[in-house]
């Protein structure tokens, strides 16, 4: 670990205290400092979950397709790579139980389970996510074929979880809003680009960093095409299907990449600049996902004609927990570096 | 059997004595409604109308919020009338997010009626049913029901535009006032099957 890894460690460290205060106030004390309303049912909290699981899924994704197909991988990458979903799931869930009304009722989802709601499917395809990062992480994983049925199981939960988050919406969805072909693909093909974005992150400095990069070019196409796809359905459906923002964003990124590819310039700062671009677009993408999504009126024109919509702004309390989510998520993977470069070295040495 | 009602739109008036009925059966807290009445316009100027649309919960045969209910705090009672386990809903507002006619309402707060005062022994003892953290919706007043009396909304209804009974006996008026006037459920689309069903919607 370097100087700024340290730096970054600690400063998660103070934020996970003040963000973990607000997240164990919500978890004893129930949902009640939060700017939703009747309206606005999920905020910035649920937004929140499903970026990070979604970052999660498209890190794992990555990594387990090349494992499984047996490719030339670079193993200290992808171990960084797993250490970070793991954070990142552990982030999310932890997200997701501070924003239940009842949040240690949210156990009974292991004890009286209903397998035809979205949620206890997500709830287990994270939780067998974590356990399989957490097996990874823990150098469980002696063998190939133990690694190749590791990559098998990640591979199909990072898909399947992707899969029951476009199910949240279902009874809602309508002709050329929601119902648009594009409108699952989108969650996948963000996920993808996270988790490209992130590997290339995880990969400055290594010789495969290229690769990456050469992988988020394709997936900022995949986003681009898929987003355009959208909003040319959306408007042929004449609904209100305007998404503009983030087709203008993943746009200005593929055009970045191309420009970057085709100047020949290989700025590192660029690059990781753009990475981070990515993060913060598929972020705004969950906004449109969950909160924009409300803003529309469920009753129908003309009932809908005297509705007031009242607005929406996260509180404190759900900006501090999401800010405790990310530390979180940031402090497990240098918690793993910790654990595998100074604390499993000092075992083995005191065991001989 | 299968319980349902019949709203007829041309007698209701939008005097929104339902909504006040149901609030004093149920004790229900401030901001908390069970049935909501939609105001809408139709015609156009000099004939123009305000018209009123009572909605209360539609007890779906086939309701989507059951489905994404993860603990069964959602449940179908007898006659398929759909109500809320407050003990068991972990309060993840799936079923609100998933329920197409905005039925169901997250209780944020127990909000009294009296601002800036404490909570009437009336309001102690009617609030008890809620809980804070939780998911309300109309119940088609079961307790009423399964006493063999239509609900609140139905009984104090002052130009008996709400009609109450068992959808599956052709004999009932509900079903022969659906037969008479080609009565549709709103918004049938998603395939929820509705139990209330409106005349001249």
């Amino acid at each position: 670990m370097y100087f700024f890894d340290w730096i970054i460690t600690g400063f998660s460290v103070l934020v996970f205290i003040a963000g973990g205060l607000t997240i164990s106030y919500q978890l004893f004390y129930g949902f009640s400092k939060t700017g939703l309303n009747d309206k606005y049912i999920w905020g910035l909290g649920i937004q929140g979950f499903f970026s990070l699981s979604s970052f999660a899924s498209g890190v794992l994704i990555i990594v387990s397709s090349f494992l499984l197909l047996g490719a030339d991988y670079p193993a200290q990458v992808f171990r960084l790579a797993v250490f970070a979903a793991l954070g990142l799931l552990i982030g999310s869930q932890l997200l997701l139980f501070a924003d239940l009304g009842r949040p240690f009722r949210g156990l009974n989802i292991f004890r009286i389970r209903n397998f035809r709601s979205p949620l206890t499917w997500d709830i287990i395809s994270l939780l067998m996510l974590t356990v399989l990062c957490l097996v990874f992480a823990l150098d469980l994983v002696k063998t190939e074929i133990f690694l190749r049925i590791w990559a098998g199981g990640s591979l199909f939960f990072a898909l399947f979880s992707l899969a029951v988050h476009s199910l949240f919406f279902i009874s809602r969805v309508e002709a050329g809003f929601n119902s648009q072909p594009f409108g699952g693909a989108k969650g996948f093909a963000y996920s993808f680009w996270s988790g490209g974005a992130l590997l290339s992150l995880f990969a400055y400095g290594d010789p495969s960093h290229s690769q990456f990069m050469g992988l988020l070019l394709i997936f900022t196409f995949l986003v681009s095409i898929v987003s355009a796809g959208a909003l040319i359905s959306g408007n042929l459906g004449q609904k209100e299907y305007k998404d503009y923002r983030q087709i203008t964003l993943s746009f200005v990124i593929l055009l970045l990449l191309m420009g970057e590819g085709i100047l020949l310039m290989e700025v590192p700062l660029l690059q990781n600049a753009i990475a981070l671009l990515v993060l913060v677009a598929v972020f705004f993408e969950k906004y449109e996902m969950i909160v924009g999504y409300q803003r529309k009126p469920i009753i129908p024109y003309p009932y809908s004609k005297f509705e007031r919509t009242p607005p929406y702004r996260p509180s404190f309390v759900e900006w501090a927990s999401l800010a405790g989510a990310v530390s979180c998520s940031i402090l497990v993977f240098y918690g793993m570096i910790i654990l595998h470069e100074y604390i499993i070295p000092v075992i083995h040495d005191f065991l001989g | 059997m299968r319980y349902g009602m019949v709203i007829d739109l041309k007698k209701c008036v939008g005097c929104n004595a339902c909504t006040i009925a149901c609030r004093s059966q149920n004790g229900t807290p401030a901001g908390i409604n069970f049935n909501k009445t939609k105001k809408y316009e139709v015609g156009r100027y000099p004939t123009a109308k305000m018209k009123s649309l009572p909605m209360p919960c539609m007890h779906c045969q086939n309701p989507p919020c059951l489905k994404v209910c993860p603990t069964f705090a959602t449940h179908q009672n007898e006659g398929g009338i759909v109500t809320i386990d407050k003990e068991k809903c972990i309060g993840c507002r799936a079923c609100i997010i998933a329920c197409p006619y905005e039925s169901r309402q997250f209780i944020w707060k127990i909000n009294n009626y009296y601002e800036n005062q404490k909570a009437t022994p009336y309001e102690k003892l009617k609030f008890r049913k809620f809980e804070r953290g939780t998911v309300a919706k109309c119940i088609f007043c079961i307790d009423r029901v399964r006493e063999g009396l239509p609900p609140a909304c139905v009984h104090t209804c002052i130009s008996e535009a709400r009609i109450f009974g068992d959808l599956d006996n052709p004999e009932s008026d509900v079903s022969r006032l659906i037969a008479l006037h080609q009565a549709a459920p709103f918004r049938g689309e998603p395939g929820t099957e509705p139990s209330v069903f409106y005349i001249n919607g």
